[in-house]
């Protein structure tokens, strides 16, 4: 029995209080007469003083139970009832699989050698036994349970494992298996692992550990991290940081290649238990991905090369069809990385590309693709592209407040105080399907949409029903912020120049593009159109992943992503020792079921309740 | 309940009402003639001497007083003849006081009553010129008083019962022996005013009283809650004067028996009385002077009218 609230048991302290209340009370029921003579004739109970000893009575009895159930109830006694053990095993296969596993300092490697483990504990079970096989490292989880495959599916599942990443640590996947592990068994946790995941143990959730540590301590260096940064357009630098780990000192030959061709290469001295950065450049061109490889080989080749993708200079192409082109021209060019082209109403085709298209005084027939600003939209042919009644111009006065009563990306982190409108187009009514943004409220407490989002088109429109020639918008600084938060909302998405093995690769959301196709490390290409996963994960395999999107206008871009391997915790060779001890042998041993633990508070305060009760009838009679 | 009130004295004075007092100047002890007395007092008895109220006659003697010779008589005879009338004489009143720790008992306590009563007599004895000796005892004499007569006592008996304390056990029988040995050599009318509890032999005490030197009348002072007692559950009872604890249960029962033990024990005491030739009665606590007591004394003649 375990009490959870050990202190409950002062409450005892009430059993002597109890017995000096009832023997003053056995004093208070004294009755003095003027001779015992006369009742000489009666049997005496007790003689002499009773207040020297325990008045003996049912309600002091009655008493004494109830105070030694209360007290016992407020200590929050619990007992854990043994539940009968099967005879069969539960036991579960913690792999680990993040990259320290590939090293090859153990034939062929170390995740092949716990695999040989894991399929020769899997051979060994008995016919009521039960195994489960768990991953952690790269990624925690269940890959495979006898309970609901059969063996031979597990030894598949056992073989086709891979390995590569980093970060799941053995704590997770410990509670994993605590959770999942089956109560009527007897456990056994078997951890495979070389210990880099296993040293960051803090709690050891379950007992019956057995450690198979694989592998043997060996040097190793690395490239840790890379980094490719754009200079000037056309120009670049290459970053990269080396860490060996080694009691002594390496010398390796480090290659730079851009788009597998080779940059430069040098001689590298590694200090020991030292990382040490080297810059290469500036070099001329635009390349999509460059690598620093260190040459010559280790035990562990997947962090020897790390990769970098150059997403900069990604160009947005905006399409401004305006007859006066002024202010909006010199706000778009304002604006790195933009190409603009001006069409005038006559000359400009909807089918033309544009990732932005920024209409004046004018709406086209049909809308075009990617983002669309309509900005001071006329009369008729907005009615019918646009679903919008306008009513006429309206003056606003000078004192009238701009609110932004949405937000959108658009208006983000741009200050509308102080811009003055003086005309804009005012409408009939609002469409359900806009969206008012931006709205002017004049001193008479009226408001007028200025700013208004199309949310039922496929492209994003925004429509703008201010005049630029009038008032100070177009002077204001909110100005060019609109223009160049349009001009980012309609850009490429980018993606991240490097991840680490392991990690999982955000995609854009399919809209903005008609297809995709991901080219992994030693891997097929995979082609998407339309649709395809957020993110694309099983990025074990360190390398360069190269993703080529295409938009809705058929314009293909291409993207690279570095895979690097490169991990303090991975790169380290060295085999820890399991951070708990053995605590179990693998077979046998005098293992005790879990048992039930009952609560056993709930039944007290209803027993003493039931004391209480009869006390009190015992007391009126 | 009643509850003992450790000595805490109660007056009984206040049980000498004015309209007490009126029945009480109303009424005389009442005392035979045997009764031994050595003054001159109110009471008849058997002593003659010279009178000119005529009882008898005797020859004449040198010395007698030559008014009270009956001349006619002589004249008759030749002898001369002294008439002789009835000296009148006095009696000696004891009141054998119990001042013992249960007559403290009760509430209000036993003695209020026994000194009420106690006075009422003392009153009446100082009232005709009787002798009055007060003794109070509990397990020996306590500071008598007396003997006095004469009403011009009055005052002073009863600032002298309002001292007396009830203490100590009771014993009795030497109690009575000492007061016959040392303060009673002459017999006279007495009077036991007592709870009679411990008191185990009352028989004994009684047969050195014998009639007609002595009157002894026994008033037995109980509570209501000695009679009937209300009491019931589960006790620890304590004897007011020894101290000693018992428990017992008070059940219906058991007070049913108790009753009918002390009906017994006062039936027993009446008898030991009658043989010794002694007067018994019993006196609640709850009957006053003026209302209860002088009228039953008066019925038992104790006293008569005068």
């Amino acid at each position: 029995m375990t009490f959870n609230n050990p202190w409950g048991l002062l409450g005892l302290i009430s059993i002597p209080v109890i017995l000096a209340l009832h023997m003053f009370r056995e004093r208070q029921n004294r009755y003095v007469v003027s001779s015992l003579k006369l009742w000489d004739f009666l049997e005496p109970e007790v003689h002499g003083n009773k207040a020297r000893r325990i008045p003996f009575s049912w309600l002091l009895v009655l008493d004494l139970l109830a105070a030694i159930l209360l007290s016992l109830a407020w200590s929050q006694p619990s007992i854990d009832i043994p539940l009968p053990v099967k005879s069969g095993r539960h036991v579960i296969l913690l792999m680990d699989n993040s990259t320290s596993m590939l090293a090859r300092d153990v034939n062929p490697d170390r995740l092949s050698v716990a695999k040989r483990e894991a399929s020769t504990l899997l051979n060994s079970l008995g016919p009521q036994d039960m195994a489960t096989v768990i991953t952690f490292g790269a990624q925690t989880g269940i890959i495979g349970d006898s309970r609901q495959d059969d063996l031979n599916t597990l030894l598949e599942t056992i073989s086709d494992l891979t390995a590569g990443g980093s970060g799941q640590p053995l704590q997770e996947a410990l509670m994993l298996a605590e959770a999942v592990s089956d109560r009527d068994s007897r456990p056994e946790y078997h951890v495979l692992s070389d210990g880099s995941q296993s040293s960051q143990l803090s709690e050891n959730p379950v007992q019956n550990i057995v450690w198979h540590t694989i592998g043997i301590s060996s040097e190793n260096q690395a490239v840790m991290d890379i980094d490719v940064v754009n200079l000037s357009p056309g120009q670049y630098q290459v970053y990269a940081r080396f860490a060996n780990y080694a009691d002594s000192g390496a010398n390796r030959l480090v290659s730079v290649v851009a788009d597998g061709n080779p940059l430069n290469s040098a001689m590298l001295d590694l200090s020991p238990h030292t990382s040490t950065t080297r810059v290469w450049g500036p070099f001329n061109g635009e390349p999509s991905n460059v690598s620093v490889t260190l040459l010559g080989g280790d035990n562990l080749p997947e962090d020897d090369s790390a990769a970098s993708g150059l997403q900069a200079g990604q160009t947005a192409r905006v399409a401004l069809i305006a007859d006066t082109a002024f202010p909006l021209q010199e706000a778009i060019e304002a604006v790195p990385g933009t190409e603009l082209t001006i069409y005038t109403t006559q000359n400009y085709l909807p089918n033309l590309p544009a990732d932005l298209s920024i209409f004046r005084n004018t709406t086209p027939n049909v809308l075009p693709a990617g983002t669309i600003l309509f900005i001071d939209p006329q009369g008729q042919s907005s009615e019918t592209v646009l679903d919008l009644e306008i009513s006429g111009s309206i003056d606003i006065e000078v004192n009238a407040l701009t609110e932004i009563s949405s937000t959108d990306a658009l208006v983000e982190d741009i200050d509308f105080n102080g811009v003055r409108w003086e005309h804009i187009k005012g409408l009939a009514s609002v469409p359900e399907t806009f969206e008012v943004i931006i709205q002017i409220r004049d001193p008479d407490n009226q408001t007028f949409p200025v700013l208004l989002k199309d949310t039922s088109k496929k492209s994003t429109v925004y429509v703008l029903l201010a005049d630029l020639q009038h008032g100070n918008f177009a002077q204001h600084p909110a100005f060019p912020i609109m223009i160049g938060n349009a001009i980012n909302i309609s850009a490429y998405d980018t993606l991240p120049a490097a991840i680490k093995a392991g990690e999982d690769l955000a995609l854009p959301e399919p809209g903005k593009y008609r297809a995709l196709s991901i080219k992994a490390p030693k891997a097929e290409t995979a082609t998407f159109i339309n649709t395809w996963p957020d993110v694309w994960p099983l990025n074990q395999t360190p390398g360069v992943l190269e993703i080529e999107f295409e938009d809705t206008a058929g314009i293909k871009s291409s993207m690279a992503v570095g895979i690097n391997a490169g991990n303090p915790l991975e790169s380290d060779l060295s085999v820890s020792e399991p951070a708990q001890p053995v605590e179990a042998s693998l077979a046998g041993g005098d293992v005790v079921g879990k048992g039930e633990i009952v609560n056993l508070t709930p039944w007290l305060l209803g027993l003493a309740m039931i004391i209480l009760f009869m006390e009190a009838m015992l007391a009126w009679r | 309940m009643a509850k003992e009130t450790n000595n805490e004295k109660q007056d009984f004075t206040m049980e000498l009402t004015a309209q007490a007092f009126r029945q009480l100047n109303r009424l005389q002890l009442n005392a035979g003639r045997y009764l031994p007395g050595h003054s001159v007092g109110m009471r008849p008895s058997l002593r003659r001497r010279p009178s000119s109220e005529f009882k008898e006659h005797r020859m004449y003697v040198t010395g007698d007083d030559m008014r009270f010779v009956d001349w006619k008589a002589s004249s008759r005879s030749e002898h001369v003849f002294v008439k002789l009338g009835e000296q009148p004489k006095e009696a000696t009143v004891y009141i054998l006081l119990d001042c013992s720790r249960s007559m403290g008992w009760g509430e209000p306590p036993k003695s209020n009553t026994a000194l009420a009563l106690a006075a009422a007599i003392s009153y009446l004895a100082l009232s005709q010129g009787d002798r009055l000796m007060i003794i109070p005892f509990s397990e020996q004499i306590i500071q008598p008083l007396g003997p006095i007569s004469g009403k011009g006592q009055f005052p002073g008996m009863i600032n002298y019962l309002k001292d007396i304390k009830c203490s100590g056990a009771t014993n009795f029988s030497e109690t009575v022996h000492t007061f016959k040995r040392t303060l009673a050599l002459y017999g006279g009318l007495t009077f036991i005013i007592s709870d009679l509890l411990d008191v185990d032999d009352l028989e004994s005490a009684l047969e050195i009283m014998p009639a007609p030197g002595w009157e002894v009348a026994v008033f037995q002072v109980l509570h209501p809650e000695e009679l009937d007692p209300q009491a019931r559950g589960n006790f620890e009872m304590e004897d007011c004067e020894s101290g000693l604890i018992m428990n017992y249960d008070l059940n219906a029962e058991a007070v049913k028996t108790y009753k009918q033990r002390i009906n017994d024990w006062q039936k027993q005491i009446d008898l030991v009385c009658v043989e010794q030739n002694a007067l018994y009665t019993m006196i609640p606590t709850d009957w006053t002077l003026e209302r209860e007591i002088i009228s039953h004394i008066r019925d038992i003649q104790v006293v008569n009218p005068l």
